[in-house]
């Protein structure tokens, strides 16, 4: 009989570890959504806004750290940061001035949360003088805790998309005009898939990379949809392995940005359309039209349920997952481009 | 530092000026594209196919007007509002909504 009680308290201990381990206590999931002026912060349980943090700027991209603790809004000029413990606006790191005028392209945070890679175009002029000096495009290191830029190599131009890997710090993927992998160490640059310059035989592509939509505790992997003159395809970059694949598509949707679900059956695209794409076959699994309109980013939950549509005009859509289904439509402040889903323990 | 024929600084505002270079780097003097417009291929803006307004994208009172006067993406419909108009996110925040707001053709 004791043998029988041991037994069953082994088991149920063992199946309350398994569900303890799948499940953090207290795991809960929000959106933060940068528009125009403001930031939200979407409760994915109760799909609302309960937080709003203002600033005076237009966001066109944004970066969750890796830890999920800060939140970086790119303003082109200017990176805002957020603390996302306590949903406050903590510092703000300014690269222009009257006369350096630098824009950044695309971003992205290192792995230890220190540093951001910036894909910079810079101009300068001079005070008095009607001449603009335009550099030569620029990826910058920059040091987040001395204020400083650690190195800088000149890059091709037009490169809106930096992907830092998880399991190798000393390399990024550079996406834009073309795929390159880039030593941070030595500023190397290796080719990984051409766009508008393919390799010998194939088509060139067309790809407009703005969005990442991944968040920090995601399965890592980075997709973008790309356009040849007779069809589609996505490319996937997986951050934990540093690999490039391409998912060819059997039928052609007009997306801007895309996201995978937790367990990678399946891909979410945007535009129009919510579209949904198995991603072992590249078959579109359903597809409905947006009843707000046009919009530029998707995020799911972590437990792969609710797909969350926007911004684009002042709100966030919410899908079933499942079924594609809208569940509502969440007001926001103002027009965004951005948003992403973090999972607070 | 390449110095430029025909100027030369002649007191220590001007060198300091003259010497001031963005995060240290050169300053060869070259072409490059800015972000946009015809070195990206945007898949979205001649493509909308909705058949009830907005038909276009990148019009006033479209979603995406506000993004498009970003960086670039159509500089002739949209205000500029990373250089000539920083503040134009002010005057409409939801242009749907407040699209009747915008000014930017005659700047006041």
């Amino acid at each position: 009989m004791r043998r029988h009680v041991i037994q069953a308290l082994t088991g149920m201990l063992t199946l309350l570890a398994v569900v303890c381990w799948t499940l953090p206590a207290g795991a809960k999931d929000f959106l933060y959504v940068p528009s125009v002026n403001t930031l939200q912060i979407i409760d994915c349980d109760s799909d609302t806004v309960v937080e709003k943090l203002h600033y005076n700027d237009y966001i066109i991209s944004a970066m969750l750290s890796p830890d999920g603790r800060k939140y970086y809004l790119n303003a082109v000029h200017s990176i805002y940061v957020v603390d996302t413990e306590s949903n406050t606006l903590v510092d703000t790191h300014r690269f222009s001035s009257e006369l350096n005028k630098v824009d950044i392209l695309g971003f992205s945070v290192s792995g230890d949360g220190k540093q951001l890679y910036m894909s910079c175009a810079i101009v300068k002029k001079k005070q008095n003088i009607p001449r603009l000096n335009v550099l030569p495009p620029q990826f910058v290191i920059y040091d987040l805790a001395s204020r400083k830029m650690v190195k800088n190599f000149p890059i091709p131009a037009a490169m809106t998309g930096v992907v830092t890997l998880r399991n190798d710090p000393d390399h990024v993927f550079l996406v834009g005009l073309d795929i390159h992998k880039l030593n941070l160490k030595t500023g190397k640059m290796e080719k990984m898939m051409g766009i508008l310059n393919p390799e010998e035989g194939q088509a060139p592509k067309n790809s407009l990379v703005i969005w990442q939509n991944n968040s920090p505790d995601d399965h890592g992997l980075f997709t973008n949809p790309f356009y040849t003159p007779t069809g589609m395809g996505y490319f996937v970059i997986d951050k934990n392995t540093g690999t490039l694949s391409t998912l060819e598509a059997k039928d052609v949707w007009f997306a801007y940005s895309t996201v995978v679900s937790p367990d990678k059956k399946y891909l979410y695209a945007v535009m129009d359309e919510l579209i949904k794409v198995d991603m072992a076959t590249g078959e579109t699994v359903k597809t409905i039209p947006l009843e707000t309109g046009t919009n530029y980013a998707v995020s799911i939950t972590s437990d792969g349920k609710k797909v969350y549509v926007g911004p684009a005009g002042a709100d966030v859509s919410v899908y079933d997952a499942e079924t594609l289904a809208l569940k509502s439509v969440i007001p926001i402040a103002s027009d965004g481009v951005a948003a992403h889903r973090l999972t607070k323990k | 530092m390449k110095k430029k024929r025909g100027l030369t600084p002649i007191n220590k505002q001007a060198k300091r000026l003259d010497e001031q270079e963005v995060f240290g780097m050169g300053e060869d003097v070259m072409t490059a594209m800015p972000i946009g417009c015809t070195t990206i291929f945007d898949t979205g803006w001649e493509t909308n196919p909705r058949p009830e307004t907005p038909v276009g994208n990148c019009v006033s009172s479209a979603r995406d007007f506000t993004s498009c006067s970003g960086p670039c993406w159509w500089p002739a419909q949209t205000p500029d509002n990373i250089t000539n108009f920083p503040d134009f996110q002010n005057q409409c925040q939801a242009v749907e909504k407040d699209w009747r707001n915008l000014n930017f053709v005659i700047k006041k």
